[in-house]
């Protein structure tokens, strides 16, 4: 199962400059500075661990960690 | 035994940079240099032809390595960016730098992997038919089918050529040999009326198959990762060079990227990084891991051995 904290360590992991605990769960990702290249990695991660490929219409919808986890969870 | 004497580049001195089209784009200076980490890309000048690139790249093979036209016996110009449908990019160098009748000229219509998929093709053709010295061309400048207004391209791709001399007196020879193509992502970098990236889609490919793909060139040369001094991949952007290092587990100073001031010059990626390799003497690397990968999908990989 895919926990906020899990999508904030990923994140924080591929982009590298923001910190896990500063991400918060409702607030747009690219206004925390994740960059949609961080995203295309960060969605790769999830289809090889969790098993579930997001389109590309969907991953722009899944713009905030709580958006990510309902919809990975839902999946998987 | 043949392989690489010497390799001569050619990069247009036009630059544009990417901070000025910060505001055009909506990135900022993180974006830039820690992303696609290209700050600015080379254009040719409208005048110039595919051809004049390698024209250029050759002058500068012929001040490095001394050889004449006349022992040519064989020159490959690999682009998907031709001076003309047809005839091919070939014989209109050929003619430009005055070869002889009897040398042997056709292009090869690649991308990224078309320098390391060109070595293969020039060696086996040399060595087939007893050549000694031949000219493998990379030229593919995509500002020719760029949209100026396409972030996905237009921040990326640079203009450059190289000229690689194979002859049968190398200082770097290539193992095994690895190839690939994934027909069915042929849309994912295409050129209709220009050019068209999903960079997702090249992202994901990259990320998953070249991995991959390094593990089966070393299995395929009996060498293990750590034999390796220095993996020249393709030159996509500084992010997906970051993506390989931390998948990969490399370490980061066995893995150049070079491409922050002229950006992503396709198949000439590769030998403009190992131009540079040649030309420092205090570069001491005996085995090299080359990947090329991009469009088609289309992907190879190699060893190179330092011979002296």
């Amino acid at each position: 199962m895919l926990t906020a904290d899990k999508v904030k360590e990923m994140l924080a992991s591929i982009n590298g400059q923001v910190n896990a605990s500063d991400l918060k769960n409702d607030s747009n990702l690219t206004d925390q500075g994740i960059e949609s290249l961080d995203t295309f990695d960060f969605f790769l991660q999830v289809e090889e661990d969790f098993g579930v490929t997001v389109s590309d219409d969907k991953m722009e919808d899944l713009n905030t960690v709580n958006k990510i986890v309902e919809y990975v969870n839902s999946e998987s | 035994m043949i392989g690489i004497e010497a390799i001569g580049k050619y990069l247009p001195e036009r630059l544009i940079s990417n901070f000025d089209r910060k505001e055009e784009f909506g990135i900022d200076d993180n974006f830039i240099t820690d992303k696609i980490g290209i700050q600015s890309v080379t254009r040719k000048n409208e005048d110039e032809e595919t051809s004049d690139l390698c024209v250029k790249a050759y002058h500068d093979l012929i001040s490095k390595a001394t050889f004449e036209p006349e022992e040519i016996e064989i020159i490959v110009v690999v682009t998907q960016n031709p001076d003309y449908n047809l005839p091919h990019t070939a014989a209109v160098v050929h003619k430009k730098i005055g070869l002889p009748e009897s040398v042997a000229s056709f292009d090869i219509s690649l991308g990224c992997s078309g320098f390391v998929y060109g070595l293969s093709a020039i060696q086996a053709f040399m060595v087939a038919n007893g050549m000694k010295k031949g000219i493998l061309f990379t030229a593919d400048p995509y500002s020719k089918v760029i949209d100026p207004t396409d972030k996905n391209t237009s921040l990326l791709f640079g203009d450059a050529a190289a000229a690689t001399l194979i002859t049968n007196s190398p200082k770097y020879v290539t193992g095994k040999f690895t190839f690939g193509t994934i027909g069915e992502g042929y849309e994912e970098l295409i050129c209709t009326k220009s050019l068209y990236m999903n960079g997702r889609s090249i992202f994901n490919f990259a990320a998953k198959y070249v991995p991959k793909d390094v593990a089966k060139v070393l299995d395929q040369n009996n060498l293990s990762i750590d034999e390796i001094d220095s993996f020249v991949f393709h030159q996509g952007s500084k992010y997906i060079c970051d993506t390989l290092i931390r998948r990969l587990k490399l370490d980061k100073n066995k893995v150049p990227f070079d491409a922050t001031y002229y950006g992503n010059t396709v198949s000439s990626s590769i030998p403009l990084i190992l131009e540079k390799q040649m030309n420092d003497i205090d570069n001491k690397d005996s085995n090299l891991l080359l990947c090329g990968f991009g469009v088609g999908l289309s992907w190879s990989s190699t060893i190179l051995k330092r011979t002296k």
